[in-house]
């Protein structure tokens, strides 16, 4: 079996370890396992990969050959749902990581960024206070009241978390200071504005135009400056900008639209900049955007582009809604397009190649089983071997990873999974059905169950008065768990419930009970909610 | 011609082979579609309430022993004049269901008769697992419904009366954050009941139950899935009860049976899937102070017998249940103990159920 190898970055220590304390409440941990099935980002450089599920962060370190995880189960991370998938604010570098975690009480103005440090193995939050008390007082309070310092994106230059903070503007961090249960000093740089603002001091009395719908800094990305130097590439609703950390410089990219012949787009131009990626590599050096295009008519629709500095156009590239995009080794570049996996050459125009995504599909589908379809999230290509990157698929249904790129392109089989499978005991000494709680908008459940021996097995449906209302599978034939590589014996295509009765009507709401029942004699009952 | 006792022969005839063979039949008969009974808004209303009926197949619809506003209104005028009485009981199912219930009933002379009575039932204990199969805890499901009823004596054989009721449930419901509660509030459910007693050992009842009441569901925060929760019509039920007394070895013995039909609901729309049970109990009054209770209950009957008889005896069931009344008047004047027990439908275990009753 081929070993998992990722080379060591000789990545740069930090000027002084911070010893974070243990986190207040929301966080419990370190965990050894998945916190969660459902991965919605992916950072991670070298030898760690860093994922937020949702129900916590999770992290590995690969050089010793092995995959093992670390974790920390949270409150719930803040995570939008926008252009189609969700996105996530997650930074990683040095050997630290930063997220937002949704509060409690669900207030965005306490927001709280969490840093985790894997080498320590503290992990701690703070927030980033600013005094809504310097807004001016022309203002009205509705105005004020909308005015926010949400961290929508995060981005790590060496020795600093950048966080794009809509109103906010784009937030330093010095990852030095990062520490929990507090304020943190931060600095806040406006775009266009060409000095920052200690963040209590922001914004400053008498700072014009403030606030400024077309200056919300909604994203952020680490790129390369033509000398390698740091570079970060924020958008704006209708603009792209750069700022060199060196010198505080801004500046724009136009944002001119081009057509396939390279000339300014007569019949469509960018509505909006949706996401922003940045292709460091040093003979590439590109950046890319997922925009919202609208045409004469006010069709709405929406393209991969690629920034030309030349022509000081964007070049289009590709259609579709595209959420991720990674660069491999060679002209190889991994994107997520309305969901799929797509594989695509670099170079002037990105293309599906159809039979890699379609075989990965199928390998998803494959491995758990799921009636439905498992969507992506994100996708991160981390150099491997001067021929081949490792590939790390998100998606809603686990974390997908490649041995070898080339192999997966032939084959498209290579792919592992890697998912939160809590253990069940045999037996049918514990059962539950999955979700226990049937939503409106959500698919059928399952039933987890866990047979002693191979059987016959079924499944029947009772209401709160015990009367029948549905036998989900009759006399089916089932493995043991232990004999399955997830340790039970369910089949999710089949041992589900939608919350319909035997004539396929929808259930009154309540608590319903449901019965397994198998030819070796084995019983358990459980209990579903009907919430739909 | 009259009868022995003094009443006229045909309403027994009537009673015994027609109107019984024939609301039977009717549910035999009815529905287009298949039956399956299960599913319905009014299921946690459908066990017997009170562990008289728990004892005796869940037949007492005709001379109920407790919580008459709960089980015919028309029998709070049939009580003995001056009588109040009040009542108490709490009932452990299988699988952790739970039962309360607490009533009240007295007369007012000379004619009426005035009941209220309040029931718990719900599910205290629901552990609840994410879609990553993340345990997030228990949750619990209740419900209270309390009817206020009254009642009206117009003739020594006949009484009639109305109820009026309030429903209330909770359920947990994934919310934006997490879980959250759904919850329902309904004035409503009309009952309406007639009482007859053809004989001094033989009394018959029909009541109509739980007419125009809907379960609308709210959700507690604004984000939350069960914000499009389905709004539920229950049901009404039709029940023909029937309370016998005769004897055996010397000793009284009551024959309680209700033939309990669900086959419009409250807004009388035919149901999709019309059913009757029958509940079948019996008291052997062996000893003043101590009665053995035994009955059969659940014994469903729709269309499914006559069209899929196989698929109808998959999931045949029928109840036995046992329980007795103690009478504690030893302690305290009019007071009384009632335990009932049965094999819980599905063999999910034991349905047991306990009361107290005081009568002053």
């Amino acid at each position: 079996m081929r070993r998992l190898r990722i080379p060591t970055f000789s990545t740069c220590a930090a000027s002084a370890l911070v010893a974070l304390l243990v986190a207040g409440p929301g966080a419990a941990g370190p965990t050894s396992s998945i916190t969660g099935n459902a991965i919605y980002r992916l950072a991670g450089n070298g030898d760690t990969l860093w994922m937020v599920t949702g129900n916590g962060l999770n992290f590995t370190i690969a050089s010793t050959g092995t995959l093992r995880w670390w974790g920390y189960e949270t409150d719930k991370v803040l995570s939008y749902q926008w252009y189609g998938g969700i996105h996530t604010p997650l930074a990683f570098g040095d050997t630290r990581a930063l997220t937002c975690l949704l509060p409690p009480d669900n207030s965005s103005e306490a927001n709280k960024l969490w840093v985790f440090d894997h080498r320590s193995g503290a992990f701690g939050s703070f927030s980033l206070a600013w005094n809504r008390g310097n807004l001016a007082d022309s203002l009205p309070d509705s105005a004020k009241n909308d005015i926010y310092f949400d961290a929508y994106d995060a981005a790590w230059t060496p020795g600093y978390f950048w966080v794009a903070c809509l109103q906010g503007g784009l937030v330093r961090i010095r990852a030095a200071d990062a520490a929990p249960g507090g304020t943190v000093p931060a600095t806040v740089f406006y775009p266009g504005v060409d000095t920052g603002y200690p963040l209590q001091d922001f914004p400053p009395q008498g700072f014009a135009d403030y606030p400024d719908s077309n200056r919300e800094v909604a994203g952020v990305t680490s790129w390369a400056d033509s000398a390698g130097g740091p570079l970060l590439a924020l958008r704006t609703p209708h603009r792209v900008w750069t700022f060199s950390p060196a010198d505080a410089a801004w500046d724009t990219l136009a944002n001119a639209l081009a057509d396939e012949a390279g000339n300014v787009d007569t019949r469509r131009s960018i509505r909006q900049f949706v996401r922003l990626f940045a292709d460091s590599d040093t003979a590439r050096r590109a950046l890319y955007a997922a925009v919202d295009t609208t045409r004469a008519d006010d069709t709405v629709g929406s393209a991969l582009v690629r920034y030309d500095a030349g022509s000081r156009r964007w070049l289009p590239v590709g259609s579709g809604r595209t959420t991720a995009l990674t660069f491999g080794n060679g002209d190889t570049a991994y994107a997520v397009v309305s969901g799929d996996l797509a594989a695509m050459q670099t170079g002037a125009t990105l293309r599906r190649m159809a039979g890699l995504s379609d075989a990965i599909d199928a390998r998803m589908v494959q491995a758990d089983e799921s009636v439905l379809r498992p969507s992506v999230n994100d996708v991160l290509c981390v150099p491997h071997a001067p021929d081949s990157s490792l590939l790390w698929i998100a998606s809603n249904d686990g974390l997908y990873y490649s041995r070898a790129e080339r192999q997966d392109e032939e084959t498209g089989t290579a792919f592992t999974r890697a998912s939160r499978a809590p253990k069940l005991a045999q037996g049918l000494r514990k059962t539950y059905f999955v979700p226990t709680i049937l939503s409106p908008d959500a698919g059928p459940g399952y039933f987890a169950y866990n047979l002693e021996k191979k059987a016959r097995v079924t499944i029947t449906v009772y209401d709160w008065n015990m009367d029948f209302v549905k036998t989900v599978i009759k006399d089916r034939a089932r493995e043991a768990g232990g004999s399955r590589p997830d340790g039970r014996s369910t089949v999710k295509k089949e041992d589900t419930w939608d919350g319909t009765d035997q004539n396929g009507k929808p259930v009154a709401p309540g608590v319903y009970y449901y019965k397994i029942l198998s030819s070796e004699r084995e019983r358990a009952m459980g209990k579903i909610v009907v919430a739909r | 011609m009259p009868g022995t006792s003094g009443f006229p022969r045909w309403p027994i005839r009537l009673g015994s082979r027609i109107v019984v063979p024939a609301f039977v039949a009717a549910f035999l008969l009815s529905g287009a579609a298949a039956a399956y009974p299960g599913g319905d808004a009014d299921a946690y209303l459908r066990a017997p309430v009170g562990a008289t009926a728990q004892a005796m197949g869940g037949a007492g619809a005709a001379l109920p022993a407790t919580c008459l506003s709960l089980w015919n209104p028309a029998a709070l005028a049939a009580l003995p004049l001056s009588t109040k009485q009040f009542s108490i009981g709490t009932g452990l199912r299988s699988m952790g269901r739970l039962d309360g219930n607490a009533a009240l009933e007295f007369r007012i002379p000379t004619r009426i008769g005035v009941g209220i009575a309040a029931l718990y039932r719900g599910d205290p204990v629901v552990d609840i697992y994410d879609i990553d199969e993340v345990n997030l805890g228990r949750a619990s499901y209740s419900t209270i419904t309390s009817k206020l009823a009254v009642s009206y004596l117009f003739s020594r054989a006949l009484s009639m009366g109305v109820g009026v009721g309030v429903f209330y449930q909770n359920l947990p419901a994934f919310g934006y954050d997490g879980i959250e509660n759904a919850w329902s509030f309904s004035i409503g459910g009309i009952d309406a009941g007639a009482q007859y007693r053809l004989r001094d050992t033989w009394t018959m009842a029909l009541v109509v139950q739980n007419l125009n009441i809907v379960t609308d569901w709210q959700f507690a925060a604004f984000f939350g899935s069960a914000n499009q929760m389905s709004a539920a019509t229950l049901p009404a039920s039709i029940t023909l009860a029937s309370n016998f007394q005769g004897a055996l070895l010397g000793a009284p013995l009551v024959w309680a049976c209700d033939v309990r039909g669900y086959v419009i609901d409250g807004t009388l729309k035919p149901l999709d899937h019309a059913s009757a049970v029958i509940d079948n109990g019996f008291e052997w009054r062996r000893w003043s102070s101590f009665y053995l209770r035994c009955g059969l209950s659940d014994l469903t009957l729709d269309g499914e017998l006559l069209r899929d008889a196989p698929s109808y005896f998959d999931h045949f069931w029928i109840g036995i249940d046992a329980g007795f009344m103690a009478d504690l008047s030893r302690i305290a004047r009019g007071l009384r103990l009632n335990y009932g027990i049965s094999l819980g439908k599905a063999w999910s275990g034991v349905d047991q159920q306990i009361d107290v009753q005081y009568s002053f």
